[in-house]
């Protein structure tokens, strides 16, 4: 795979160039202008960074990298071909290798540092049994780092007023926005819309203040 | 919106974000969002500047869910709350304007004057029965009223072939005690009449039997009491009769100081069938989501008894049964004294469980002490002997120890990598917490 210089790559999403201007840095591009193709990867890195971030969301922050790079590797190779929606064209090849990859026989599975095949028998010695619980006592660890972290979200929520709480927990059972909105004019029934969509990003802010330290 | 989603140059399609978030769209809106994600610069700002946060709350919102839900905070519930708070607020703004107060408070009085009068208890009503007797020798038949009698006061004699009406004041060979709908017990020794009424005529012919009414309660409190017995000589289902049942078990009991010693003996074994550490609403370790999540299983040598015991422990330990896979635990701990593997996550169990309990600082010092058991039952290090400085350093942490954590986490150096990182992370925030101390 080719790999493509990455120092540049954003890793923030910033305000991008208008549509137009997308479209010029592809033209430009397709003429083999070194900066309008830089300037191209930029753009179209930091709109495929997210979906790349939320799609695999378990992956290890160098996986998603290097399928952004052979993403946008692939992208140039075909550059020939993008008419026009350059970041359209982007987005359907990282979903085709998004797919390529929850499709593969190893996806999932995690390197196991410990090998240990033999399963201990009733009666083993204890040296056998310590031995054999390498693999299995740090499943407690998961465990108890699991419940901590449940535990500090399930906090953080409660600390919220009763709106954010509210809100956050409809969020988290799968709730539409429009299904909130009603049922929050229930409780709320002065409450406008375009206040109502600015409390729900407010309530995910406090709630990002009060895990700063745990998700970050 | 937000200021910044003002600017969505699709607001219809940038609330799906919330959703894109937590990952609850289906696949459909997923992909219809990420069109216009790849679009929507100020969709791409609102998602990182919350990313770590939500992709943190994607991934544990199942058991954040089942928190939530466990702890009655659903959000179908928190709606209830939320709209009965607001009709109680509506009602206390209502109450306490000045309109209500000056105007409201004289017809509310009036009105409650009015109800009272209306409602006052009426006097004490006369018992009265009638006795039929064919003939002086026939034994007298009592029928009560099932309405207070009117008030007739005069006396009479009882004839024999007429009905007969006794009338209070009952004469003193005739004693009535009036059934109690809702009989209070106010003492354990007092033993209220539930439908008792005896009747004595002045011949002894027309000695009145006790009525079935009696018979049938009696014997029904005396069943319950059996039955309430039983069930808390075994202590497994012990629990506390309600008055009602109290009453009619004393009111049946032959002997009320006996069914006080019993009763007092049931809630002694109530409590102590109660689990040893209260779990609360607010403990964290006991809402652990073991979905996916696979759990240790519990292997060691020795007899079958101590296997039995060991996997019994397990399964419970796996259906978060802290208190009962202790117990297990602990049986294997004395049927195998030789392994350092029970008392192990029996101190696990109990480290688990302390949290949010009423004696949680001896919870966390029994858990450190078993810690220290396994630890001397060991007989060299590895992986176990490190897991055991593991929990004993969380231990020492979770009692403020910093000192003492920081010292057991430094033996910690050359572990796994998984038990290597997870000590050096909370290293690091035992030395970020002690640091504006030493700056100081």
């Amino acid at each position: 795979m080719r790999k493509l210089a990455t120092d540049s790559i954003p890793q923030t999403a910033g305000p991008g160039p208008a549509e137009g201007s997308l479209e010029r840095l592809l033209v430009s591009a397709r003429q083999a202008d070194a900066a309008a193709q830089s300037a191209l990867f930029r753009e179209l890195s930091a709109r495929l960074r997210p979906v790349i971030a939320y799609r695999l969301r378990t992956y290890r922050q160098e996986d998603r990298d290097d399928l952004l790079q052979d993403t946008l590797a692939t992208f140039f190779e075909k550059i020939e071909a993008v008419q026009d929606h350059p970041e359209r064209f982007a987005l359907q090849i990282l979903r085709n290798k998004i797919g390529n990859i929850l499709q593969s026989p190893w996806q999932g599975k995690v390197d196991s540092i410990v090998s240990d095949d033999a399963e201990p028998v009733a009666g083993q010695g204890i040296t056998e049994a310590r031995i054999s619980m390498r693999e299995e006592v740090p499943d407690i660890h998961d465990t108890i780092d699991h419940a901590r972290r449940v535990a500090q979200i399930t906090a953080a929520i409660r600390k919220l007023g009763t709106f954010c709480r509210l809100i956050l927990t409809g969020l988290l059972e799968g709730l539409a926005v429009a299904e909130l909105w009603e049922q929050i004019q229930q409780v709320e029934p002065t409450l406008a819309r375009g206040a109502f969509d600015k409390r729900i990003f407010d309530c995910k802010k406090k709630l990002r203040e009060e895990l700063r330290g745990v998700t970050e | 919106m937000s200021n910044e989603l003002q600017s969505c140059t699709h607001p219809a399609l940038g609330e799906l974000i919330h959703g894109y978030e937590l990952g609850t769209l289906s696949e459909s809106d997923a992909l219809r969002f990420e069109d216009h994600l790849v679009e929507c610069s100020v969709c791409r700002a609102q998602l990182d500047s919350v990313e770590p946060l939500m992709q943190a709350l994607a991934a544990e919102r199942d058991a954040v869910l089942a928190e939530l839900r466990r702890t009655g905070d659903s959000f179908s519930a928190q709606l209830n709350r939320a709209k009965s708070a607001r009709s109680t607020s509506w009602l206390s703004r209502f109450l306490h304007s000045a309109y209500t107060r000056y105007a409201l408070a004289p017809v509310l009085a009036v009105g409650i004057i009015a109800t009272v009068f209306v409602l006052r208890k009426p006097p004490p009503a006369r018992l009265s029965m009638s006795i039929e007797m064919a003939s002086p020798s026939d034994h007298a038949t009592l029928k009560l009223p099932t309405q207070p009698a009117p008030d007739t006061t005069r006396g009479g004699t009882v004839l024999p072939g007429e009905p007969a009406e006794i009338t209070a004041p009952p004469t003193a060979s005739t004693s009535v005690a009036p059934h109690r709908e809702r009989p209070e017990l106010t003492a354990l020794g007092a033993a209220p009449a539930a439908k008792s009424i005896t009747a004595e005529s002045q011949t002894d012919e027309s000695r009145a039997t006790p009525l079935a009414t009696k018979m049938d309660a009696s014997d029904a409190a005396r069943t319950g009491n059996e039955t309430a017995k039983q069930e808390l000589e075994s202590g497994a289902e012990a629990r506390i009769m309600s008055v009602e049942e109290q009453t009619s078990a004393v009111a049946g009991a032959p002997n009320a100081l006996d069914l006080r010693v019993d009763l007092s003996r049931a809630r002694t074994q109530s409590e102590s069938a109660a689990p040893m550490l209260k779990v609360g609403s607010d403990q964290p370790y006991q809402s652990i989501d073991n979905s996916g999540v696979p759990l240790p299983r519990f292997r060691a040598a020795g007899t079958d008894q101590n296997q039995a015991a060991l996997q019994r422990g397990g399964a419970q330990y796996g259906s978060r049964d802290f208190p009962g896979a202790m117990s297990s635990l602990e049986q294997a701990r004395k049927a195998l004294p030789q392994s350092a593997e029970p008392p192990f996550y029996w101190a696990v169990c109990r480290y688990l469980t302390v949290s949010g309990a009423a004696n949680r600082d001896e919870a966390l010092r029994a858990a450190d002490n078993a810690l220290q058991e396994a630890e001397r039952q060991l007989a060299a290090a590895d992986t176990l002997h490190n897991w055991i400085d593991w929990y004993r350093a969380q231990i020492a942490a979770d009692r403020g120890e910093d000192a003492n954590a920081l010292l057991l986490l430094s033996k910690l150096g050359a572990a796994a990598p998984p038990l290597h990182d997870a000590a050096q992370r909370l290293r690091e925030q035992l030395l970020v917490k002690t640091l504006p101390a030493k700056a100081k």
